[in-house]
């Protein structure tokens, strides 16, 4: 597996995404080596190696090893994360950049990695069908996403108190977007009116991140996943106040998976394995007004608490168990492989795919 | 200068979009973007074409300093390196305007930065050194 530079799964979901897999190939008998391209040359290891299947994480790195790879004879499997154009131009259209033709760029080095790969992973299913519609059918899976301990799972919909939890990477621009938006918008009007507590922002933030004051916000250092879960479960609830971004959002998985009662806009639900019983997993609110009304129902209404957080512990039993993992790790392995043999095939025949520099 | 180029693949890679060039340096995470005359004039390079050639196919008057500093300008970007081939292209005729690279270092965490040539030593990756 290759990937841009050192994992930190504590710090970022894309970490936690590439640690997780690590876990379930070997879980399921692979010999994995984690080549990090920034500290060892990634082309010289899979030539010692011989692996049987390459991953290789991130648009940039893929769009860059994946021409030299054409000749390897494993099956080359991009990971995408999610649909980073799609991101940027959510993004770029309330930001308003220089140049509007970012997500466009990134959708260059998106497709190409598409192209070159022999399958595309994403964890949302209608991501990877979006793949299919542009390269071909059989060319992207959905992958289960997370490996949820179930031992940390339970139903914390008693948790008393009025603070809001919100986990999340600095870096990851929809984050930093979202939690302003909240704070400036939503929260700092109930905070000075005494009708919610603490909005607690865990995952590695520092004063320097967070633009504006800090009235009402408690922002958290690094924590240990121990220590991140019991600090997340004494909030009363879990916001997830994404206003842009592009594939399955972990921190909902995350947040699911803790028993937490959610508020939600309707772009952080996307992708997420539902209720098989149909419940609701969130209060979904994409405006101010809106996330105001949410948030003080979340507060005080029991019942609709425990009923979300039931379908929310069902959701993740269903869709982000270690069976689940497995089963589906195993079908995109073999998936893999039939492409690239089918690949090789297609060589054999003489129509050699023509690969632009 | 040499004097024929091709694109500095893989490490640059580039494509037209709504016909506009654009060219990106996955080691860097830099992307630039090349309109008008310059997307023309870098298809043209990209394909081999000497200057003089290109010079040549120019539908109107051009500076020749122009594409000189334009040409070294994408060479000091790492986006262009010297050809072994020495066949002449044709270029197709282009109507001279400003030739301009923009540059654009704003998609670094999406683009390919390399966490060790461009990390900040306090933090460490994926955190970029202030400029």
């Amino acid at each position: 597996m290759v990937v841009p530079g050192p994992i930190d799964p504590e710090q970022s979901a894309g970490s936690r995404l590439v640690a997780d897999l690590l876990v379930g190939l070997e879980g399921l008998g692979c010999e994995v080596k984690l080549c990090v391209d920034s500290m060892s040359p990634a082309l010289e290891i899979c030539e010692s190696f011989q692996p049987e299947v390459i991953v290789l994480s991130w648009s940039g790195i893929s769009a860059r090893l994946l021409p030299a790879l054409q000749n390897h004879p494993a099956a080359l499997i991009y990971l995408g994360h999610d649909l980073a154009f799609r991101r940027v131009a959510a993004g770029d259209e309330l930001k308003q950049p220089a140049w509007s033709g970012r997500a466009e760029v990134v959708r260059l080095l998106e497709e190409r990695s598409w192209r070159l790969a022999d399958l595309s992973l994403y964890p949302d299913p209608l991501e990877a069908s979006y793949v299919e519609s542009v390269v071909g059918p059989g060319s992207a899976l959905g992958m289960v996403p997370y490996l949820i301990d179930r031992d940390r799972v339970a139903d914390r919909s008693s948790t008393p108190g009025r603070d809001l939890c919100f986990v999340g990477g600095p870096l990851h621009a929809p984050n930093l977007d979202g939690v302003e938006w909240l704070r400036d918008n939503v929260h700092r009007n109930l905070f000075r009116s005494g009708a919610l507590g603490m909005l607690h922002v865990f995952g590695y933030w520092t004063e320097a991140d967070l633009r504006g004051d800090l009235e009402g916000v408690i922002l958290h250092g690094p924590l240990s996943d121990d220590q991140l879960d019991e600090a997340m479960s004494s909030c009363r609830i879990a916001v997830a106040p994404l206003r842009f971004g592009a594939g399955v959002k972990r921190k909902v998985v995350h947040y699911l998976s803790l028993g937490l009662p959610l508020v939600a806009t309707s772009v952080a639900l996307e992708g997420v394995h539902p209720d098989p019983e149909g419940g609701p997993l969130a209060l979904v609110a994409d405006d101010p007004e809106s996330w105001r009304v949410a948030l003080l129902r979340l507060r005080d209404d029991e019942d609709r608490r425990s009923l979300q957080v039931q379908a929310g512990l069902r959701a993740v039993e269903s869709g982000y168990t270690k069976a689940a993992y497995y089963r589906n790790l195993a079908e995109v392995l073999a998936s893999a492989k039939d492409r690239r043999q089918r690949r090789e095939g297609v060589r054999s025949a003489g129509a050699l795919r023509t690969v632009r520099p | 200068m040499p004097e024929r180029y091709e694109l500095s693949a893989p490490e640059v890679i580039a494509d037209l979009i709504d016909g506009e060039a654009v060219a990106i340096d996955l080691t860097t995470g830099h992307y630039h973007r090349l309109r008008g005359a310059s997307a023309e004039v870098w298809e043209a390079l990209i394909r081999g074409a000497t200057e003089e050639e290109i010079l040549a196919s120019a539908a109107g008057p051009i500076d020749p300093k122009s594409l000189s500093d334009f040409v070294v300008s994408l060479c000091e970007e790492s986006l262009l390196r010297e050809r072994s081939s020495i066949d002449p292209v044709a270029v197709p005729a282009w109507e001279p305007g400003m030739l301009e690279l923009e540059s654009f270092v704003d998609l670094e965490d999406i683009l390919g930065i390399d966490p060790i040539h461009e990390v900040d030593p306090d933090r460490g990756w994926p955190h970029a050194p202030d400029a």
